[in-house]
């Protein structure tokens, strides 16, 4: 069995500063970090590798960036690592391209990914579910194989969020399953990632064969299919916070309740 | 009766070309919700002199007092995300609909995005508020990104332009009960093309989390407070699933522990929100907990510093104000 | 001239760090109020590599270099200092000596279990009557057979009461001394005659245990000699020597942590209407800081290179801990100045770090023996050599 798990490598907010006043991002040291859902899909995949043997296949986009998620993820235990030479694809993009990889491979059962891009809120797992033709399970903490199905848990409280009204009891997680190939989307609830053993780290980044790279031109991907549907027309902020506003209770307990 | 009937009519061929239309897409999600983007449809779909549409299973009359057009309802076993998907690329095939929005929610983003692959079209999800540009007949979106840092703005440049919009994007729209509009049924392909099986229940815990990374706190002070008002803000923080914490004067009345003291001299906590019941809130205190996003302070005395980085503030004795609160919640 | 990190170091820094952030900082103070670091933490930091960063793969090591663990003990120390001590003294000097000089059988029969954290490992020289004159030690090992039997007593023993490997010097021909005359053991805690005393309370490292270890009349195999028969001062002093540099390193750590807890108290306290950081006193001590942590970065890194790239390092060894150490109970005393009363406070980790910095200036050698190494070093290169 084959699992593919895209990573896509995102600016660590730790080095930004969002000032609302001025409109703008301050970037003041440029760290780039794996999109944690991604990185709790490739534990989720990790695990079904652990448990019931299964070949894992990372794959990011690039050049720049990437090679750092993808080495990391070799040193996670991740058996392969694929770049695509495309330089920062939209959702749209990233699917045709995702969906000719896993033609590409054959033998891809399951894809695993994480349910948003915390840099940009996509989400490709539907898409990508739609594009391939696979069951589409969102939303799970938790991913197992059991036979020739995907099974995973969805914790009660996060499906229908942020609609959720906190001040009512948390209902029961559910359990749901499809058959493969099924594409997975694994929330940033799922499961804590593993560190990696220090010494994988070491060899996976001195071997220069940790990872290989394909072009849109090996993957079969036409001009049509780079081009981009989602047009980014900058930055907007939410307001300054206002702080000492004056509140009634019936006020406190409706935010209590929204937040 | 709408344009395509009027066409059909006048015995004009749809242009394959020809997107249009505002089209809400409401599954099942409470009224309210779709009611705000009823509402938004229609301000747009007058400023385009285009037609609203409403697909969803709920009340057709309260869609068009909310300013549809034309309800096209949906059958109750189409409202499965698979089920919603199949129905709708099949109906939306021939009829181009060049807006479309759904609720946010899960399963709205999960049913948008399989729509847009299906066609060809481009998907924002989660957006907070949609700009339209009528003269190029665009929508520009704006999503949170970063945990909701800050927003991008994101245009389509493909159609249909699908958008996933959060609750409270939009005002609470007018009700006219006095407008016209029409009800169809809408039919459900032969196969539904359902592949996930819900299994019920599952044992499922989810991990232990320390306070210091809560998403919720509450916690206590000495002012205004006593030893069962401190008890009652405990129940609080159950009952809205929060961390039980305190600051340095709490410990020392021994209303909670060492190590749920909140501070630089105790645990540095980020949580979404945090609310603090008789917490003075000097230096000390601030610096472990101005990485809340959103701070509820009630304390006895208006000069309190906590108020100074509190975004709701509420003046009063916790130990009057707490069961009241309790109550309510 | 290259200042990069090669991005297998960087990468594992990152690793390291937050490891460190999620696991042992948030633990840090209990550590230090309990007196001990939980052995699980141990055995994580083993599964995970850390207990054999600068050791080979076969092993279970990382294969790192002395690069890769002058990052650990950054990280470490920069998280927990008593944390960062233990691992300090188990890789640093207790499996170095083995790794250095040791038998390839026993290599094979140790390392494996040290490198995994299965087995911690101690390093044990200090005597009662020898501390930084380490050549009068009196510890003696009897030929008997085929084995010697230790008879004496180690003092101060960083890891005593938690090590289950202690490589101990003792001498094996007194009338040559410890020059010449002196052997290393490898000692299994189990042995019949070895035990420990009560862990020593200690100003600060409250949670690295430090104590007297007794040897009576322990029999170790001859198969347990670590080294050449006669020549463990040698291997003990070239243990030390490359000791320093990640000594070093840790002090980094402690110096850095420190001046982070500076700038963000410069943002978050306000005195005389503005934050404390528009004031100059506040800015020139943390401008003094951020120059001295990172001159001694340069120091500490480009030793290391100097290490793994098998160039002559004893000199600037010297100069890392002595540097470094005194680099750090400066700024972290400049810390709690600039903290006031907060900076004296038990629920603060600035009080800990001033405790736990003050050994760094004595253990493993203390500064005036660093002198007199960076000083004998300097005076050979014109031809004089110093009397030891």
């Amino acid at each position: 069995m084959n699992i593919l798990v895209p990573l896509k490598p995102i600016l660590d907010p730790a080095g930004m500063i969002v000032n609302r006043k001025a409109g703008r991002v301050f970037v003041n040291r440029e760290n780039y970090m794996t999109n944690p859902a991604d990185k709790r899909a490739l534990e989720a995949a990790l695990r079904i590798k652990d448990e019931a043997g299964a070949g894992v296949i990372v794959a990011a986009f690039g050049p720049d960036r990437s090679a750092d998620s993808l080495l990391e993820a070799r040193a996670m235990g991740a058996d392969r690592a694929i770049l695509i030479d495309i330089p920062s694809p939209d959702e749209t993009v990233s699917v045709h391209a995702l969906a000719a990889l896993c033609h590409h491979l054959g033998q891809v059962d399951l894809v695993i990914v994480g349910d948003s891009a915390l840099d940009t809120g996509a989400s490709i797992g539907p898409r990508l579910a739609e594009a391939l033709d696979f069951a589409f399970l969102g939303g799970a903490v938790q991913c197992s194989v059991e036979g020739n199905a995907a099974r995973i848990i969805r914790r009660g409280d996060s499906r229908g969020r942020p609609d959720r009204a906190s001040a009512r009891p948390a209902p029961a997680a559910t359990a749901h399953e499809a058959d493969l190939p099924a594409v997975v989307a694994v929330t940033r609830e799922g499961a804590q990632p593993r560190y990696p053993h220090g010494g994988n780290i070491i060899t996976a980044y001195r071997d220069a064969n940790a990872i290989e790279s394909l072009s849109p031109a090996d993957l079969g991907l036409s001009d049509s299919d780079l081009q981009p549907v989602a047009i980014e027309r900058g930055q907007s902020f939410p307001p300054e916070r206002e702080f000492g506003k004056q509140a009634s209770l019936d006020d406190i307990a409706s935010v209590i309740g929204h937040r | 009766m709408d344009v395509y009937d009027l066409q059909a009519l006048m015995g004009e061929n749809i242009e394959a070309e020809d997107y249009r239309d505002l089209w809400v897409v409401g599954l099942a999600v409470e009224m309210q919700h779709v009611a705000s983007l009823l509402g938004e449809a229609r301000r747009m779909a007058d400023m385009l002199g285009a037609y609203v549409h409403y697909i969803g299973a709920g009340d057709s009359d309260e869609a068009i007092a909310f300013g549809a057009d034309r309800v096209h309802t949906l059958a109750a076993e189409s409202l499965a995300p698979d089920a919603a998907v199949s129905t709708l690329a099949t109906f939306f095939e021939t009829r181009k609909p060049e807006f479309v929005f759904f609720p946010a929610t899960d399963i709205g983003n999960e049913v948008a995005g399989c729509l847009a692959q299906r066609l060809k079209g481009g998907v924002v999800c989660n957006c907070i508020a949609l700009r339209l540009d009528e003269s190029a007949r665009e929508i520009v979106a704006s999503h949170p990104v970063y945990d909701g840092a800050y927003y991008l703005d994101t245009a389509l440049a493909a159609k249909p332009q699908i958008f996933t919009v959060r609750e409270g994007a939009f005002p609470a729209p007018l009700r006219d009960s006095g407008r016209n509009g029409e009800t169809e049924p809408m039919d459900s392909p032969a196969d539904l093309a359902i592949r996930a099986r819900a299994l019920g229940e599952a044992d499922y815990t989810p991990p232990a989390v320390s306070l210091r990374k809560a998403a919720r706190v509450f916690a206590v002070g000495r002012a205004g407070n006593d030893s069962e008002s401190a008890a009652i803000g405990k129940q609080i923080a159950e009952k809205i699933g929060a961390h039980f914490a305190g600051d340095r004067s709490a410990f020392d009345s021994g209303w909670i522990e060492e190590d749920q003291i909140v501070g630089v001299n105790g645990i540095e906590i980020a949580p979404d929100v945090y609310i603090a019941a008789g917490i003075w809130g000097d230096t000390l205190h601030r610096a472990g907990a101005e990485g809340a996003k959103f701070v509820i302070a009630i304390h006895p005395d208006k000069r309190a510093p906590i108020f100074s980085w509190a975004d709701t503030c509420l003046v009063g004795k916790p130990k009057d104000v707490l069961p009241k609160l309790l109550a309510l919640l | 001239m290259n200042y990069d990190l090669p991005p297998e170091y960087t990468a594992l820094r990152r690793m390291m760090r937050e490891f460190c952030e999620e696991e042992i900082k948030p633990a840090a103070k209990r550590i230090d109020h309990s007196g001990q670091v939980p052995r699980e933490m141990l055995q994580r930091l083993g599964e995970l590599g850390f207990l054999g960063v600068p050791f080979p793969r076969q092993y279970g090591g990382m294969g790192a270099g002395e690069i890769g663990y002058c990052i650990l003990m950054e990280e470490l120390n920069r998280a927990s200092p008593s944390v960062a001590t233990i691992v300090g003294a188990h890789i640093g000097i207790g499996v170095m000596s083995l790794y250095l000089d040791g038998s390839k059988t026993l290599q094979d029969k140790y390392m494996p279990d040290l490198c995994s954290g299965k087995k911690i490992c101690a390093f044990a020289l200090t005597e009662p009557n020898a501390g930084s004159d380490a050549a009068a030690i009196q510890m003696r090992a009897t030929l008997e057979g085929d084995s010697y039997f230790l008879d004496g007593q180690k003092m101060w023993i960083t890891n005593g009461p938690i090590a289950d490997v202690i490589n101990v010097l003792a001498l094996t021909d007194p009338a040559l001394g410890a020059r010449g005359g002196a052997t290393v053991f490898a000692v299994e805690r189990e042995w019949e005659g070895y035990s420990t005393g009560k862990p020593e309370r200690k100003m600060g490292l409250h949670g690295s245990p430090t104590s007297l270890l007794n040897f009576d009349n322990v029999r170790v195999p001859k198969e347990n000699i670590v080294g050449q028969l006669g020549l463990g001062f040698v291997t003990f002093m070239k243990t030390l020597d490359i000791g320093r540099v990640s000594l070093g390193a840790a002090t980094l750590g402690g110096a850095q942590a420190a001046l982070e807890a500076c700038v963000r108290w410069a943002r978050t306290r306000s005195q005389f209407g503005r934050q404390i950081a528009h004031m100059q006193s506040v800015q020139f001590i943390v401008a003094d800081m951020a120059a001295e942590i990172e001159a001694l970065r340069a120091l500490v890194y480009r030793t290391a290179w100097l290490v793994d790239t098998g160039r002559p390092f004893i000199k600037e060894a010297g100069m890392c801990k002595l540097l470094g150490s005194e680099t750090a109970s400066r700024c972290i005393d400049r810390a709690v100045q600039i903290h006031g009363a907060l900076g004296l406070s038990r629920d603060f980790p600035l009080e800990r770090a001033f405790r736990d910095a003050r050994i760094s200036e004595i253990f493993e050698g203390t500064n005036e023996i660093q002198r007199i190494v960076i000083a004998s070093e300097l005076m050979q290169e014109v031809g004089v050599r110093l009397r030891p």
